[in-house]
């Protein structure tokens, strides 16, 4: 024990070491990470290289050249096409200084080479007004040089494009339109052709200080001119209510809006079950503001503005508290839908109801008032069930009583003459006027109504030929299958084609259907076989002994396919579903070929082949594409955050 | 009520329900269509396919081959569209499979910028419509070509004008035939070497060197007499003459733009396939072949792709379905296939809708059965093979 002891106490353990110096730290992860092997070496400079300049000019050319201001594509252009005129004109007098410089300078010696030499000398002179003189004729004939008889040819070209940017400015000034400075200046001392006479003058005098003077302006026009030839989000700023609801009659556009905010509403309750209730009643009474303010002020609703969406905020926000999240579910899959054909094509529901005195407006505030009663009530027993007191959620019904006894019942407002209740006017106002469908809609309210319904009408149909598919009677799984291959066999376009030119004929005579309906019934019928293949690799998942169980409790067809094997099934196809969806939404672009103005219609043929933003087309796909990479990569971060949660954690 | 709780005859019922419904609707829609045709005087008559169609020429854009012109009776232009979008689905099949194999294998690079790239990459073309990107390509790149009298020629040979890309076309001299039979024979000595190859390998495990000898015989051995005979060939580049350049290749801008923006889109879904389908071999596979003494290529090569290909290969046989249909946005930037020339303007010259709706549906559901066979063949030459 002893000599244990004393050799323990003998050892000296050697110190612990660093890690050797290329295992740790920046260089050493650098290493790892980039440099690892030779292909490495190769590839990460190669790659850096092509990230880096691609990056830079995307970023220069959207956001440091880039302009928004102005009223049309002229204002955008002239920087560019000013740059470019600077520098020809640098070029042609650079040559004419050098070429004074040589002995070619007597009269008849340029005579003898014009004619004996530049036909296509003699061509250009005769051009009128801004043809080239005679040395500058002379100086791309000497020197041979290709840039400076392209600058030549081009100068008067680009200078008369110039003079007619420049009138169009100023013949169409825009109200709100601000020019950029640079911009001003060139519009302001429009006659570029001072600074070219002054440079002119000085070569002819050969006076190298006047040159360098008149030159250095120039210059300054082409850096100005470089710096701000980029992208021309002008377009995108002018047209931006057309890109959004297309040719939706612009003092109607609260209506939309409204919708949008119904369907956010929805989203909030059912994409995001998982929140706690107060953050959920919280975003409800945000929304619900937000639509009574977006209602009232659309329908030009003065004084009872500030009460309705205080009403509708509360309102929803306690309707939130007391509904789970199957009966918001059942509300809004049944409810939305009509409201939004209400409100987005007509809104009739004011002229079914006219209240025409004060009876009226009792009538409809004691119900009120008993529904909110109501609620108040069960929120009181549900507080003495539970034995929590809650005085926040009290104060509130409290407040929401007081301001339904007030809007309804007690706030006159004078309206012609006579005195209504706010609600009254609210009503009133809410006489909506009919929208078309066909070539009003538009933007991204037709892609997202495309999408939608889509979306809504996919799923339901694609279950059913999946389980048709896979029914055992050869009818109805000879007719599915035959359906989703043939529809899956061709291009979506003809599709839409099909709908767009066969469907009028397949109706009987007198009946017609709006464009947008035909092509929502072709996108959906398309979508559905996909989803429906979709739907089948879920269903084929699942192990045969699921059914066979369900059939030994006697089940019967139907209750097994919707309690066992459909909830398995869709889960397991979450992804596929999301992207068959996002498939969806990217392919109604297409609706732009049969001539609906969906966002991309709208680009490509109201936008760019007006005469304003003729040849944007990089700035108006751009913004586009953009617009679809967003909410196509938010789609599929939400499929993935969907898929992890619902993962019921049994696989591994 | 005994019979109404039979299977046997609740099933029967059930499909002779809907089969009388589905026979029903279709006599109720092809007598409305009937009457509807018959109101705008469209009914089905006579062979519209030999009458004479009247739009623009119409050629087989990138060889040349075959043009019809304005007054050609209509199945040449049924022919000669069906044609282009043969030729483009095939090329954009090529180029998309070996870019997304490509950016496919980069996705699992170790090296941290290699696979972020693939990412940055796969995510950015997935996201965005494939309209979307043909536009934009035409829009960035091929828009700004400059007119042929403004154009510059690269190298003396090549020139990028908005007329199209001009490139060198080889005009073969006496003697190239032999060449090209040289080149035929090549190919058939190469087929039969991998064949003699296998069969040794199969009896005694000794590896010939396949690789270096097909290259040899299919590449070296017809330059090698391309050489000998002297160079049978004369390169014809494209010329200024008038407002246009002649001779040589052409390549229309809306081909290039189709086929780019065809390749990249298609290529971000293949790039997706591919690293699910390496990263689907057990990883006790690629542990084993490494532990056999296996250098890295020979693993991939060997071990992990050959497993790979049999999750690959049914999806990748579903990208290219979708490639060739989605071919059929070529109608944006005006590349004459079927859909742009037969569906479009002669479908609007013509009103016959039904026909022509019908016979473009035809074809590619022709096409798709096509490529599912022969993909279907491939999949069972790579198919796991049980004893």
């Amino acid at each position: 024990m002893a000599d244990q002891d004393k050799t323990g106490a003998n050892f000296v353990p050697t110190p612990p070491r660093d890690a050797p110096v290329n295992t740790v730290g920046m260089g050493a992860m650098i290493k790892k990470n980039l440099f690892a092997g030779p292909v490495s070496w190769v590839a990460t400079p190669v790659l850096l290289f092509i990230i880096v300049s691609v990056l830079w000019h995307v970023f220069s050319w959207g956001l440091l050249r880039a302009t928004n201001h102005g009223a049309s594509n002229r204002t955008c252009h002239l920087a560019e096409r000013t740059s470019l005129l600077s520098q020809h004109e640098i070029t042609i007098l650079m040559a004419d200084k050098l070429l004074l410089s040589k002995s070619y300078q007597s009269q008849d010696q340029r005579q003898f080479w014009v004619d004996s030499q530049s036909t296509w000398g003699r061509f250009a002179l005769g051009t009128l007004g801004f043809g080239p003189s005679y040395g500058e004729l002379l100086t791309a004939e000497i020197m041979g040089n290709r840039e400076v008889s392209r600058a030549l040819s081009q100068r008067a070209e680009i200078l008369a494009t110039i003079n007619k940017d420049i009138e169009f400015i100023e013949r169409n000034p825009d109200p709100d339109a601000t020019l950029h400075p640079g911009l001003a200046n060139v519009v302001a001392g429009k006659d570029l052709l001072a600074g070219r006479e002054a440079l002119k003058a000085a070569v002819t005098a050969q006076d190298p200080v006047a040159f360098e003077a008149a030159r250095s302006e120039f210059d300054d026009m082409v850096h100005w001119g470089e710096a701000h030839n980029g992208a021309c989000w002008t377009v995108v700023k002018r047209r931006w209510q057309q890109f959004m609801y297309g040719f939706y009659p612009k003092e109607q556009v609260w209506r939309v809006a409204t919708t949008a905010l119904l369907l956010l509403l929805g989203g909030l309750s059912l994409l995001w079950p998982g929140r706690s209730s107060a953050s959920r009643s919280l975003s409800a009474a945000v929304v619900g503001g937000l639509i009574g303010y977006t209602v009232s002020s659309g329908v030009g609703l003065a004084s009872g503005g500030l009460l309705l969406a205080l009403a509708l905020s509360v309102g929803l926000a306690l309707l939130y508290e007391q509904l789970d999240v199957g009966k918001r579910g059942l509300i809004f899959f049944l409810g939305f839908p009509l409201v939004a054909i209400w409100l987005l094509i007509r809104f009739s529901l004011p002229q079914a109801i006219t209240l025409p005195s004060t009876w009226g407006q009792w009538v409809f505030g004691l119900i009120m008032m008993a529904i909110w009663a109501l609620f108040f009530w069960q929120s009181w027993q549900r507080q003495t069930q539970s034995h929590s007191f809650k005085p926040i959620t009290n104060l509130v019904y409290l407040a929401v009583g007081v301001l339904t006894f007030y809007v309804f019942l007690t706030v006159r407002v004078d309206v012609d003459g006579q005195q209504l209740s706010s609600f009254q006017e609210l009503l009133g106002r809410l006489r909506l006027s009919d929208v078309e469908v066909d070539n009003v809609w538009g933007g991204l309210l037709a892609t997202a109504v495309t999408g939608l319904t889509g979306i809504a009408v996919s799923l339901p149909l694609g279950v059913i030929l999946a389980l048709g598919r896979r029914s055992d009677l050869p009818i109805v799984s000879t007719f599915s299958t035959g359906f989703i291959e043939f529809v899956r066999g061709v291009p979506l376009i003809t599709i839409l084609f099909m709908a767009s030119v066969l469907l009028p004929l397949f109706l009987p005579e007198g009946v017609t259907i709006n464009k947008l309906f035909r092509a929502l019934v072709g996108v959906s019928l398309f979508a559905s076989a996909y989803m429906a293949e979709v739907i089948r690799g879920g269903l084929q998942g699942l192990s045969k002994g699921q059914t066979e169980g369900a059939d030994s409790l006697g089940l019967s067809y139907w209750q097994t396919q919707r309690f066992i094997i459909l909830p398995q099934a869709l889960k397991i196809s979450i992804p596929g579903i999301v992207n068959t969806f996002i498939g969806l939404y990217k392919d109604t672009t297409l609706l732009s070929i049969i001539g609906i103005f969906d966002l991309l219609g709208v680009g490509s043929r109201s936008v760019l082949p007006s005469l304003e933003w003729a040849r944007l087309e990089a700035e108006v796909y751009a913004f586009i594409a953009l617009f679809f990479f967003v909410s196509c990569f938010f789609m599929s971060r939400y499929s993935q955050h969907l898929e992890r949660r619902l993962a019921t954690g049994h696989e591994h | 009520m005994d019979l109404l709780s039979n299977r046997r005859f609740r099933a029967i019922a059930f499909q002779v329900i809907v089969l009388v419904g589905f026979l029903g609707a279709l006599t109720y829609i092809t007598n409305n269509a009937i009457t509807n045709m018959r109101a705008l005087n469209i009914l089905p008559k006579g062979n519209f396919l030999s009458e004479p169609g009247s739009v623009d020429n119409l050629s087989w854009v990138a060889l040349d081959l075959m043009t019809v012109s304005a007054r050609d009776p209509i199945w040449q232009f049924l022919v000669g569209s069906a044609i282009n979008t043969i030729y483009i689905s095939i090329l954009g099949i090529f180029f998309a499979t070996v870019l997304g194999f490509i950016i496919g294998v980069m996705r699992l690079s170790p090296n941290w910028l290699v696979n972020r790239f693939a990412l940055v990459y796969v995510e950015t073309f997935r996201n965005v419509p494939l309209l979307l990107w043909i536009l934009l390509i035409n829009a960035i790149v091929f828009l700004p070509w400059p007119s042929p009298k403004e154009a510059l020629p690269i190298f003396d040979a090549f020139v990028a004008s908005n007329r199209g890309l001009y490139a060198p076309r080889g005009m073969p001299l006496d003697g190239f035939s032999i060449v090209s039979y040289v080149f035929l024979l090549g190919i058939i000595a190469a087929i039969v070497w991998s064949f003699i190859a296998r069969r040794v390998q199969a009896k005694s495990g000794n590896q010939l060197p396949v690789f270096w000898v097909n290259l040899g015989l299919i590449v070296g051995l017809p330059l090698a007499v391309f050489f000998a005979l002297g160079g049978p060939l004369e390169w014809e580049t494209p010329e200024l003459k008038g407002f246009n350049y002649r001779g040589g290749v052409k390549l229309l801008p809306q081909f290039l733009a189709l086929l780019t923006a065809l390749s990249l889109y298609t290529a971000s879904f293949i790039a997706e396939i591919v690293r699910a389908g390496i990263l689907s071999v057990n990883k006790g596979q690629r542990e084993a072949a490494s532990a056999l003494g296996l250098r890295p290529n020979l693993v991939m090569n060997l071990v992990i792709i050959p497993q790979a290909l049999r999750v690959i290969i049914p999806p990748l046989t579903s990208q290219y379905l979708n490639l060739t249909k989605n071919s059929s946005l070529a109608i944006v930037v005006g590349y004459q296939e079927i859909v742009a020339v037969f569906m479009g303007t002669i479908l609007n010259q013509s009103g016959r809708a039904v026909e022509i709706i019908g016979m473009t549906m035809a074809f590619y559901l022709s096409i798709s059965l096509l490529i599912s066979f022969i993909m279907n063949l491939y999949n069972r030459s790579v198919a796991l093979k049980e004893r």
